[in-house]
């Protein structure tokens, strides 16, 4: 008896709360496809490296998971606390009945499972389809191929979806038998004449408090501008606490504000249902403007995820070749006159010759300078550095042989000169050539000064001296009889493949690789680290790196959205089934359908673009200051990541807009007639 | 005088085939213009679907009902609406007040349901307010206000709209006798000074003996018909009492 109760209430409610249904679905259909990603390897013709790349994006993604079902449980929670005060008075009849709590609290239970199994089976089939075609962008973002199509199931990541899950729905069990506990009868007969407590506050504090939440954001956004989001520092943290406090201000005095301008204008005021409207929406915002503030909060984050995670992914698609333009690159530290050559040769049963068109050793020196001691002297270059890095040093001829194997022609250094070399991309060698031609370029080192042999980098001129990503900020080059003063710090080896590169590269993964795959070098007992990288690993590091940023970005950008639009169609949603009366005494009084029908759908708008415009306007100026620094470092918010939110936004957003106008005109209409 | 109400050979059923009650059985009267008139009679004898009914809310079984010489029962529920907000105003017992709105808001929404133009509604409100007492409250929020103030404070929205008929559903029903009195007085002004049409459903034998004209309806049917007449209010309110009476087996709504 009790179950048949609770599945017909589950039915019953299915109508009522499609809304609520659907997000859990869509909650779980999400997490289970970003969480089975993995499986999807065994579809994809993926290398080692790139395997590897795939676990620490798992590695990733799992973390996010717990995070994110952390957002899901209160998601969910909030959720059911609006099912259960709509349902306060059917409670209150089964205890009028004298069903005893523990019962009341069965069957909630009962529905709770029913709901969360539903939605599981929904979700997890949804999830398992989606992912098939998930595994076709992984293809692209891996630039792979897909070797042989099939149906993937994770049952690993199913597991996990059910678990956390079914964590979620117990913990609210526990929470509606907490409800159920602690109900008084007579509150819960009473609960639909009971209401909200109207405060009404002074429409001129309204004002007042708008004006100070306006400046709070305009303090905010000028710090943030100026900070440009680089450095986490009390800049950084005045602007985001400085933004709260003015969010949170706007959501709980723009209601007033509003009704304070528009009143003064009675001819808009005194039109239609705005009167109504308006007041409708102020005598909400007490109790709204704190998930307001959230809701606004979370979707800045999500435009923000979306937006920078897609243009991350951007910067990372480019070509990666010119940061490393070598095909392999060995380095040692320990010995720093060891023999490469020789160790090929021996690890490999083959002539370096054989396997290289083109190789070059050659010694590492330190400056003895670090980036800082250049900034200081061309401060513009200040905004690109956080940190002090050495400067490395090479010899002239050394570096003549780098670029003769790069087919690029060589430069000339007189006595005490310099030149400087980096990758050839962004933004740094506009930066250098201003340091260079911005005054005084001379540097002290080791109380000698060297003088700049150009007052600007040639194009083709400069160029890494390695594939290691660390070493292509900038290096030194000096003459040779001086560079020899400076202390030695590595040796390094460059090589060009000779024939098919794929199978070279092959060829010496297998043969070179110690056991762990961590470094390169000999196994012998006398072995001495070495460490490697090739053009190939380095450009698959970056697809896997640029995959796992867009793949966390669509991930956490979604379900932030998701929650965000599914608070506010459930409160919406519930508003609507208070207002019924008001609606119904708007029809009597003889307002068309169709002019309540507005107002519930200005009412829903209002509630729905307000927070999303003031996330857009924080996330502009956001976007904007991080875009600045960004360029400094080459990368930038293109217009694609920007139209990928913009998608996203639509038909998210959108959608629960929609579904909510028309599930509230529906209860509305259902109850008038 | 112009007939503004009238109601011929109406019906009213509910249920279905082999369960059909009954709720109104026939009924056929006319309010003339200016006119002050009750309907009394017991729970469930059909006076609040008469209302309905004439209120457009609800829509007859057969029969006609004419206000101002239109015939209501042939309206689509566009038109409805526009002859609702245009023509009738209404009281309910529970006020039905929008919470969210203040009194001068409440009263000010029934004038911009029909588009008034926005000059006139301040004085339109102000003119209301100061015949009903309540110029005072109308900056207040119904939480605020007795249920008597409420009450006129509906009242005000009814008659705000000049419409050609009121309908007041147990306007003294959620009042204390004093609040009752005080509204029953209001609805003698609106019916002499603003020459107002009022037809009231009650049960209550005194809010009744304030109406120039009486019906009563037993079971669907009309059972009497008083009119006061040149009698004073308390000879009017004994002949009610033995009406009341005579429709028997209802002493508990009888004062």
């Amino acid at each position: 008896m009790f179950y048949k109760l609770a599945f017909k209430n589950v039915s019953k409610s299915m109508k009522d709360y499609t809304v609520y249904f659907l997000t859990l679905a869509f909650g779980v259909c999400i997490f289970y496809v970003f969480n089975s990603i993995d499986s999807q390897q065994a579809m994809l013709d993926l290398s080692s490296v790139q395997n590897t790349m795939v676990e620490s994006m798992m590695i990733i993604i799992n973390g996010i998971s717990i995070f994110i079902s952390f957002i899901l449980a209160f998601l969910i929670l909030y959720a059911n606390k609006f099912m259960m005060r709509r349902r306060k008075r059917e409670l209150g009849t089964y205890m009028i009945l004298g069903m005893p709590k523990g019962k009341i609290s069965m069957i909630l239970m009962a529905e709770t499972a029913v709901i969360g199994v539903i939605s599981l089976a929904v979700g997890l089939l949804l999830g398992i389809f989606l992912s098939q075609g998930l595994a076709v962008l992984t293809a692209k973002l891996f630039e792979v191929q897909i070797k042989n199509f099939q149906f993937v199931f994770s049952a690993q990541a199913c597991g996990k979806t059910v678990l956390y899950f079914v964590i979620i729905f117990v913990v609210v069990m526990l929470f509606n038998s907490t409800i159920v506990s602690r109900c008084k009868l007579i509150s819960l007969l009473n609960a639909e004449h009971q209401n909200e407590q109207l405060r009404v506050r002074s429409l001129w504090l309204s004002v007042v408090l708008f004006l100070v939440s306006a400046a709070c954001l305009g303090g905010a956004y000028y710090l943030i501008t100026k900070n440009g989001m680089m450095y986490i520092d009390s800049e950084f943290w005045s602007s985001i606490l400085l933004g709260s406090i003015g969010t949170f201000l706007f959501f709980m005095s723009l209601s007033g504000f509003l009704l304070r301008v528009i009143k003064s204008s009675k001819h808009i005021y005194y039109k239609n249902l705005n009167m109504f409207v308006l007041r409708q929406i102020n005598s909400k915002i007490n109790t709204t403007h704190i998930s307001m503030t959230f809701i606004c909060i979370m979707l800045l984050l999500a435009i923000g995820i979306l937006t920078v995670g897609g243009g991350m992914q951007r910067y990372f698609s480019n070509d990666m070749g010119h940061l490393a333009p070598y095909d392999i690159t060995l380095e040692c530290h320990e010995d720093l006159y060891y023999d490469f050559d020789g160790m090929i040769q021996r690890e490999t049963g083959k002539d370096p010759d054989e396997l290289f068109t083109d190789r070059c050793q050659f010694l590492v020196y330190d400056s003895g300078i670090g980036i800082k001691y250049i900034t200081e002297k061309y401060p513009p270059m200040a905004d690109t550095v956080e940190r002090d890095y050495a400067i490395f040093a090479i010899g002239e001829s050394d570096y003549n042989r780098l670029l003769a194997m790069l087919g690029r022609d060589p430069i000339t250094l007189s006595d005490h000169q310099y030149a400087l070399s980096c990758i050839e991309e962004n933004n740094y060698l506009e930066v250098l050539n201003g340091f260079l031609q911005g005054g005084d370029a001379s540097l002290q080192l080791q109380g000698e000064t060297y003088m700049p042999a150009q007052t600007q980098i040639a194009q083709g001129t400069s160029l890494p001296i390695g594939n290691n990503m660390s070493s292509a900020f900038f290096t030194l080059v000096l003459p040779d009889d001086q560079v020899a003063q400076f202390e030695p710090v590595e040796t390094s080896y460059n090589a060009q493949y000779r024939g098919d590169k794929l199978q070279v590269e092959d060829f010496l993964m297998e043969t070179l690789v110690n056991e762990n795959g961590s470094s390169l070098g000999g196994q012998g007992e006398d072995a001495v680290q070495v460490y490697g990288s090739t053009r190939l690993s380095v450009v698959q590091m970056a697809t896997g790196l640029k995959a796992t940023i867009l793949f966390v970005a669509i991930y956490m950008g979604i379900i932030f959205l998701i929650a965000s639009a599914a608070v506010l169609a459930l409160q919406q949603l519930s508003e609507a089934s208070d207002n019924v009366a008001r609606y119904k005494l708007l029809g009597k009084l003889g307002v068309e359908r169709k002019m309540i029908n507005r107002a519930i759908y200005a009412q829903v708008a209002i509630y729905f673009f307000i927070p999303l415009a003031l996330a857009v306007i924080h996330a502009v100026v956001g976007l904007h200051a991080l875009g600045s620094s960004l360029q400094m470092n080459g990368m930038a918010i293109d217009i694609s990541a920007m139209f990928m939110t913009a998608i996203c936004l639509l038909v998210i957003y959108g959608g629960y807009f929609l579904a909510t106008c028309f599930g509230c005109k529906n209860i509305a209409k259902g109850k008038i007639s | 005088m112009n007939t503004i109400l009238s109601v011929e050979h109406m019906e009213k059923y509910y249920g279905n085939k082999g369960n059909i009650t009954k709720a109104v059985d026939d009924i056929s009267f006319e309010v003339e213009e200016g006119e002050y008139m009750g309907i009394m009679g017991a729970s469930g004898s059909g006076k609040t679907t008469l209302l309905n009914c004439i209120s457009t809310i609800d829509t007859v079984t057969a029969g006609h009902i004419y206000i101002e010489g239109k015939d209501i029962t042939a309206l689509n529920s566009k038109k409805l609406s526009r002859f609702r907000r245009e023509k009738l105003g209404f009281i309910f017992q529970d006020f039905n007040l929008l919470d969210t709105l203040t009194a001068f808001e409440n009263i000010a929404l029934a004038l911009t349901i029909i588009k008034t133009p926005v000059s006139q509604i301040e004085p339109m409100v102000m003119d209301v307010a100061q015949k009903l007492e309540i110029t005072e409250v109308l900056r207040k929020y119904p939480y605020q206000m007795s249920g008597g103030q409420k009450q006129r404070v509906a009242s005000a929205r009814a008659i705000v709209t000049r419409p050609s008929l009121v309908l007041a559903d147990e306007p003294t029903g959620a009042l204390d006798s004093k609040s009752s009195r005080m509204l029953l007085e209001s609805f003698e002004t609106l019916n002499h000074m603003m020459g107002a049409t009022i037809l009231m459903v009650t049960h209550d034998a005194f809010a009744a003996s304030y109406c120039k004209r009486i019906l009563f309806i037993k079971d669907g049917k009309i059972f009497n018909e008083l009119v006061k007449g040149n009698q004073s209010r308390k000879e009017f309110f004994n002949k009610i009492i033995e009406v009341v009476t005579l429709l028997g087996g209802d002493n508990n709504n009888v004062l």
